[in-house]
This record gives C-alpha cells, sequence and structure tokens, in this order.
C-alpha cells in the first residue's frame, strides 16, 4: 500500500527566509500523524503544499498518489483540510456555509441535507443549525470547521491546529471524532503546538522545527532515541530494595546502570529485559509490586530536543 | 464550470442581501428617475429632433440627463461591487478555505466577476426599463430602430461598468486591505472621470500651439480617449443620436454633401467599433491580469 503522503526533498522559501527545509515526510494510510512543533516552525506551510495552495520552491510530494499541483482539483475532492485561523461567512448560518461547502464539493442538496444534519448533530452543533456564524464561539466555529471537513467524506484529513482556543470538552469531542476517522481508515495529519493534547491519539508524530523535520516515530521511539539514548529504561517498584539486590541487577547480562529512588528502581538496559529483571527480583526474594518500561511524554522529548538547540 | 456557477450564485445572494447594494441601488434608481423626468420634458419641449433617444441624453437643463449620471456615476456601481470581491474573504479567512475545495482560482474571480456582471445587467436594463416605461406612459413610444439602439445602448453600459468591476476586482487581488483597494479604485474613476479631459487638453495645447490648427484638435481627442470615462460617452452618444456622423473633425467641405437623416444602427456602430472594442481590451486586461496575479498568490490566513 503506498503512503497517503510522501515528500522528497520539500523545501519552500520564502525570500532568505527557509520556511521548510528539505522535508522528507512519510504518512502512512489509515493512521493518525502528529505534526508536532512551536509556531512559526512551518507546518503550515508544509499543510498549505500538500493541498497545493501554496508552491514548493523544490523538492517533489505525492498526496494520495497525486501530485497536488498537476492534479490540484482531483486530490482537493478527498482531502478535507481544517485552517488554523478557520473563517466562515459571517452573514451566513451554519447551514448554509456547509451547503456551499457541499455545493463546491459537488454533493447533491438531498445527500448535502442529510449529511449536514448528522454531523451537526454529532458535533452538538444541532440547536445552532440555523443561527448566523458571527453569534458563534470560537469553540462552536471550531466545531463547524470538523463539520466542514467531514461534510466531504475525505480520505485524508489535514488538521490544522483543530484543538487550540477551545475548552477541554470540546478538545475531548474533536479527538474522538479524529480516532473515529481512524477507525473508518482515513488517515490524518493533524498539527499542534499543544502535546498532551494530540499525544494520546498519535500513532506516530514528528517533531519539527524551524522549517525542519528533526525525528518522527512513534512517541516510545522518539523518547528511547532521544531522552534515553537508545536505551531502554525498566522501573521496578520494590519496596524492599536494598543495595544488595542493585548490586545484582547491575550484574546482569546487558544492563547498564541502576539508579534507586524510593520504592522505584530505574534500571537502564540495552535492550527490553523486563523478564529476566522481574525473574530476579523475585528469585532474590524481595517483592516486586510493578514492573513497567519507562512513558515518554511528548514534551519530555520537545524540551530535551530544544535544550540541544543552539538559542538563535 | 460548476464551481464558477455556485460561487456566482452564492455571491449573487450575498449581494442581494448587504445594504451596500440596496443604498446603490435606490440612490441610481431615484437619480435615474429624476434624469427621466428631465428627459420627458425636453423631449415634449423639442421641436427639431423628436426621439424616442432624447430621453436619455437631453435635459431642460435644471440638472444633467441621464446619460451624464451613468457615464459619471455608473463606475461607482461597478467599484462597490468589486473593490472587496477577493481581500474580503482573504482577511476573514474564508479564502483558504474556499480554495481546499475542489475549485479552481479562476472559478473563483469568474464567479464572482459574473455575479457582479448579472447585478450590473438587472440595474442597467431595470433603470432603462423605468425611464422608457414612465415615457411610454406619458404617451412617447420608440419604434423599432431606437428599441434596437436602446438594447445596444443597455449592452454598452453593462460592458462600461463591468469594466469598473473588473479594476476594482483585481485591486480586491493586489491590495490586502479593502480600504486600500477601495481608495484606489475611487482615485482611478475621479482621475478619469474629472482629470483626463482638461490634462488631455493641456497636453495637446502644450505640444502644438497653434490652438485652432486639426492636428492640436485630433491629439487632444486622442489623448481623451485614453480615458474609458470618453471612450464610452462618445460611444454612447453615437448610439442616442442617429444623425451623428462623425467622431473626429472634418472639414467643411465633407460636410456639404452630407444629408442630415438618421443613421441606421448598423451605420451608427460601425463608426464606434474601435471604442467598443478598446472597453473589451480594457475588461480582458484587467480580467488577464487578476488571473496572472491570483494564480501565483499566496493564500494563506
Amino acid at each position: 500500500m503506498q503512503p497517503a503522503i510522501q515528500t522528497w526533498g520539500l523545501t519552500k522559501k520564502y525570500g532568505d527566509l527557509v520556511a521548510v527545509d528539505s522535508l522528507d515526510l512519510e504518512v502512512e494510510q489509515g493512521e493518525i500523524y502528529g505534526f508536532l512543533g512551536p509556531n512559526g516552525a512551518g507546518k503550515t506551510t508544509t499543510i498549505l503544499m500538500l493541498l497545493g495552495l501554496t508552491e514548493p520552491t523544490s523538492g517533489r510530494l505525492r498526496v494520495l498518489g497525486y501530485d497536488p499541483l498537476r492534479e490540484p482539483l482531483k486530490l482537493k475532492r478527498l482531502v478535507g483540510y481544517l485552517p488554523e485561523n478557520l473563517g466562515f461567512y459571517d452573514d451566513m448560518t451554519a447551514k448554509q456555509n456547509l451547503l456551499y461547502t457541499a455545493k463546491l464539493n459537488g454533493i447533491s442538496f438531498v445527500e448535502a441535507e442529510r449529511r449536514i444534519t448528522s454531523l451537526l448533530g454529532v458535533l452538538g452543533l444541532s440547536d445552532a443549525a440555523d443561527k448566523k456564524v458571527s453569534t458563534f464561539s470560537k469553540g462552536m466555529k471550531q466545531r463547524l470547521g470538523m463539520a466542514d471537513v467531514l461534510l466531504k467524506d475525505p480520505q485524508l484529513l489535514l488538521l490544522d491546529e483543530p484543538t487550540t482556543g477551545i475548552d477541554p470538552e470540546g478538545v475531548r469531542q474533536i479527538l474522538d471524532i479524529i480516532v473515529d476517522c481512524r477507525a473508518k481508515g482515513k488517515t490524518v495529519l493533524i498539527s499542534s503546538h499543544l502535546l498532551y493534547q494530540v499525544q494520546k491519539i498519535c500513532d506516530r508524530v514528528g517533531i519539527f522545527v524551524k522549517g525542519r523535520l528533526i525525528a518522527s516515530g512513534t512517541i516510545q521511539h522518539l523518547g528511547r532515541e532521544v531522552i534515553a539514548g537508545d536505551k531502554f529504561v525498566v522501573e521496578a517498584e520494590v519496596p524492599d530494595a536494598t543495595p544488595a539486590l542493585e548490586e545484582t541487577l547491575k550484574g546482569l547480562e546487558g544492563v547498564i546502570k541502576v539508579a534507586k529512588a524510593g520504592p522505584t528502581l530505574t534500571i537502564e538496559c540495552k535492550s527490553d529485559i523486563r523478564g529476566v529483571i522481574a525473574k530476579t527480583i523475585v528469585t532474590s526474594g524481595y517483592t516486586l509490586t510493578q514492573i513497567r518500561s519507562q512513558e515518554y511524554a511528548l514534551d519530555e522529548i520537545y524540551a530535551k530536543y530544544f535544550e540541544g538547540e543552539p538559542k538563535a | 464550470m460548476t464551481g464558477t456557477l455556485t460561487i456566482a450564485l452564492k455571491e449573487l445572494s450575498d449581494y442581494l442581501g448587504t445594504k451596500r447594494f440596496w443604498f446603490f441601488f435606490t440612490i441610481i434608481y431615484v437619480a435615474g428617475l429624476i434624469a427621466a423626468y428631465l428627459g420627458i420634458q425636453a423631449l415634449v419641449q423639442a421641436r427639431v429632433e423628436r426621439s424616442f433617444l432624447l430621453l436619455f441624453r437631453a435635459t431642460t437643463g435644471a440638472l444633467p440627463p441621464f446619460l451624464f449620471f451613468i457615464t459619471y456615476f455608473g463606475p461607482l456601481l461597478g467599484i462597490a461591487l468589486g473593490f472587496d470581491a477577493i481581500n474580503k474573504e482573504r482577511a476573514k479567512n474564508t479564502l483558504v478555505r474556499l480554495l481546499s475545495n475542489p475549485v479552481h482560482r479562476d472559478a473563483v474571480i469568474n464567479g464572482k466577476f459574473l455575479s457582479g456582471v448579472s447585478i450590473v445587467t438587472i440595474v442597467v436594463f431595470g433603470i432603462i426599463g423605468i425611464t422608457s416605461g414612465l415615457a411610454i406612459g406619458v404617451g412617447l413610444v420608440p419604434n423599432l430602430d431606437e428599441l434596437a439602439r436602446l438594447v445596444v445602448f443597455a449592452a454598452v453600459t453593462i460592458l462600461y461598468i463591468a469594466g469598473w468591476l473588473a479594476l476594482s476586482q483585481l485591486f480586491s487581488i493586489l491590495f490586502a486591505q479593502t480600504s486600500t483597494s477601495a481608495i484606489a479604485s475611487f482615485a482611478i474613476w475621479g482621475f478619469f472621470a474629472f482629470l483626463w479631459t482638461p490634462i488631455a487638453s493641456l497636453i495637446a495645447s502644450n505640444l502644438i500651439p497653434d490652438q485652432n490648427s486639426l492636428e492640436r484638435i485630433t491629439l487632444e481627442l486622442s489623448l481623451s480617449r485614453i480615458s474609458p470615462v470618453t471612450l464610452y460617452l462618445e460611444a454612447v452618444l453615437v448610439i442616442l443620436t442617429p444623425t451623428a456622423r462623425f467622431l473626429n473633425p472634418v472639414a467643411l467641405s465633407e460636410l456639404l454633401y452630407v444629408i442630415p437623416n438618421p443613421l441606421p444602427l448598423l451605420q451608427s456602430l460601425n463608426l464606434i467599433w474601435p471604442h467598443i472594442i478598446a472597453l473589451i481590451a480594457l475588461v480582458l486586461v484587467c480580467f488577464l491580469t487578476s488571473y496572472i496575479i491570483f494564480v501565483k498568490q499566496e493564500v494563506r490566513g
């Protein structure tokens, strides 16, 4: 199966400013890819290039098998784009705005009515369907934006900061919808600078700083690579741990370092040898209440990357 | 094509819903009605020529005739319809969402232009219809030739106002601020409507000091025809004046053989073809420039 998105050396320059610097990106079909980075990192520019709305300075790209510059219309039929700065026609009602989008996508009136009623229901906007968008709150507009994207039943969703500026309930709702899209086999690229919100749902993430994709992979993978330096970190809860146990563990094949903080033993090793560690603890006569490989939070990874970045 | 039509229909219902449009509509109609009233008076008083067309170009003197209203203030309708066509969508962040749908960029320009031209057509035919209706009401009835001339008059008027629409639409692409594009459009309108004729005269007088020479008059005429306002005014004057035979100065000796009969419509049209083609060319230039710039333009919010 070919990837939903593939770019080779994609570059966009605005004068001297390099907004996107030779990006090689690959997003598989049916996955949720988190496109993470601070504001101004070039995430929006990349998304605009994926849609054919901005012309790359150099490099190649393929989205759903199409070249966005050569066949923009075919592509735009299959891609739903939620812009960061979302705008609707203020004088029109929510429903009228959606009907316009439906018409532009060649969806018949009857079918559009059906989809709009159902989408507005799912997004909790049924009561506001016939209200002018000028009366909408930021959160309502964002949800209307999701309805606008989903209306054309796209194969690929490009969501630029879909959760920014809305309340936690609204965020949860939008994330649920995104996960639901994956369940339907759709591919989702979600750009965000809010790490906690998106890391829960992303299959893979890419970290994008100053126009460059500095890392890409699962959060687990990135954490290992960045924080642990390609090591495995195992945390074991042993309430009755003694220095003798630490020594025993250090002697195990593949263990690099053992540290103790309260009842928690943090064991760095070359590979995932949780089984061996657990067995050793138990056979040495200690109580093992819990053992797990360390989870990496995205912002730790993120912070680590920024430490490495010299301040401009 | 469906994209163009969808956009045009949406824009049309937008226009009809704005106060701006109805404000203009009212002003133009009131001005038209006043002019029609004066025109009817002039027509009733006229002794030599009692053409129905006098209605549109004659007055008793209290106010300028109908034709002048359209010539000088018609452009404002075009500008009002076009000056914020693209940059308003840009400012409201609807442009990027619009273009993320399967529509070509030229469909956006075409759709907006088409809806503007529809409005202009409604207004122009409406105003000519009402004026004619009033005249017919008081017993003045046009003949077939006059009717045909009225239709041509309406068509050239629509073309003229559409030119201003295309220009202001181009400005709405060039300038990010709606106020800038409005001011730029008004500036061009003011320049050509009120300043260009005296400037043309000044240039001609300076280049050719002999005030009465044919060269000076010809130069001044040619220069003044750079202005679409002059082009339009000359063109419709010929259409509305069946006896008009010349647009350029002619020698008296030539006039000796002229029988002052009205010309058939086609002969009148022959006289002003270059004007009409120049007006069409102006629309096309604005349009092509719009395409070229808009297709390459960044759309991000």
